[in-house]
């Protein structure tokens, strides 16, 4: 029984502390390769300033989650950007809604062939994609900070 | 017996030789020493701690502003901009008037332009060159606010703060050539945002020939022709209901292609000046490179 107290009370330490350890930039962090730490910072640019889902967002989510989950397996690796086509649409539906979310989707299907062409490449796995990020299609109306 | 009589004075011996050697003195200037070398060897993370020791040890030594100095740096050189900011904000606020702070405040601007955040540098440029007009780094923080200008597409302002540079200032003549060379930023060739998008809800895909996207171009004019041929031809043949999901869609590929035809040429414009700052920067002797986003990477080479 205390075996079993003691260690509920130390899981309830860990997950108490977790949200501490991803706060701000405290923390062991390194960008020299000679001095690694745990976790490297993420050098591949700004990180996606997305808000917290809506309600309104939640039956668009849930169908894009349902083709990631059921239907891209079966359907294969195919888009040749990164961040995949559902994964954009997903952020573009929870950064600007539903509306200017499929908006936005429909453009990203219509523009792969020729971005891909003109993007800079990234290695994604073993796949060579081209970047083409919810910030790199809206910079032009919407304000990043 | 004998044996365990030697190795009592053995013992002995070690110990009471240990008690004789002199102890490890660490002064100010070997923790500082020690945390140069982390900082040399990249290592910003560790170098802190050992910078944060000889503040805690020797608070009132001249190392110990030092020492600051260098925790704000390596914070800077650590990529955490925040906090590199805060750290040269308030050794800018504690000493303004000797030169730790003067070069604190301008590696304010400098960390905010690493940061890319070019409008904040500026501003704390424009703190410098108005605090200490005559400091050796003012001429420095002049050409650094001209690149912020024209980072942020504000060529005239760009030319401005190039041509500004004080003539007894060693970087007159360059800045004259930046403020020459900015003035070419207007004769770039530039696609209109506005006739892309009228283009395209005129003739899906016209947009998209015009700002130089052909495949783009087929592909709404298949998507688009495609689903609104289907959904008038359901709807012809009775199927409202078919011709009714088919139109819905249309309408989203149809809005789609006048956003993407209005996106490509804001696209098309940004990597034409992307393309011009660059150049200009290789022609003047900064290190710009390009991040997996095709966003400005900046290099810089700090002096402290």
């Amino acid at each position: 029984m205390r075996a079993w107290i003691l260690c509920l009370a130390a899981l309830g330490a860990v997950f108490f502390c977790a949200p501490f350890a991803f706060g701000g930039e405290w923390g062991p962090w390194s960008v020299s390769p000679a001095a690694p730490v745990f976790e490297q910072p993420q050098q591949a640019g700004r990180r996606q300033d997305l808000p917290k889902a809506r309600l309104i967002d939640a039956p668009f989510l849930g169908l894009l989650k349902f083709y990631q989950l059921f239907i891209s397996p079966m359907d294969g690796d195919r888009c040749p950007l990164y961040p995949t086509c559902s994964q954009f649409s997903i952020q573009a539906i929870r950064r600007h809604g539903p509306v200017i979310g499929v908006v936005m989707t429909a453009d990203r299907l219509m523009h792969e062939a020729d971005e891909s062409r003109l993007s800079q490449k990234v290695m994604v796995g073993n796949r060579i994609r081209a970047v083409d990020t919810l910030d790199d299609n809206d910079f032009w109306w919407y304000r990043h900070d | 017996m004998t044996r365990t009589i030697a190795a009592v004075l053995l013992i002995l011996a070690c110990s009471s030789g240990a008690a004789f050697a002199a102890p490890l003195q660490i002064t100010a200037e070997s923790a500082l020493s020690f945390g140069d070398h982390l900082f040399d060897e990249g290592d910003y993370y560790r170098a802190i701690s050992e910078y944060e020791r000889v503040l805690y040890f020797f608070p009132a030594e001249p190392a110990a502003k030092a020492a600051q100095y260098k925790i704000a740096l390596s914070y800077l050189k650590g990529e955490k901009w925040g906090a590199a900011v805060e750290k040269f904000r308030t050794l800018a606020g504690r000493y303004p008037e000797e030169e730790t702070g003067r070069k604190a405040l301008f590696m304010v601007g400098e960390s905010y332009f690493a940061k890319k955040d070019y409008a904040a540098a500026l501003a704390a440029y424009q703190e410098f060159v108005s605090r200490y007009p005559q400091e050796p780094q003012a001429d420095e923080a002049r050409v650094k606010m001209g690149w912020c200008y024209l980072l942020q597409g504000q060529w005239e302002q760009g030319a401005g703060a190039f041509g500004g540079l004080p003539k007894d200032s060693a970087r007159h003549e360059e800045g004259m050539q930046l403020a020459k060379a900015a003035g070419q930023f207007p004769l770039l060739q530039h696609k209109s945002p506005s006739l892309a998008a009228g283009l395209s809800a005129v003739l899906p895909g016209a947009g998209q020939l015009y700002v130089e996207r052909p495949k783009d171009a087929a592909i709404t004019v298949l998507l688009n022709g495609l689903f609104l041929w289907g959904g008038l031809e359901a709807i012809h043949r009775g199927n409202n209901v078919a011709g009714g999901i088919l139109l819905g869609f249309e309408s989203g590929w149809y809005i789609g292609n006048i956003y993407n035809a209005a996106s490509s040429a804001h696209k098309y414009n940004r990597s034409r000046e992307r393309d011009f700052i660059d150049k200009l920067q290789g022609e003047f002797g900064m290190s710009l490179g390009r991040n997996e986003s095709g966003k400005a990477m900046l290099a810089l080479t700090f002096r402290y």
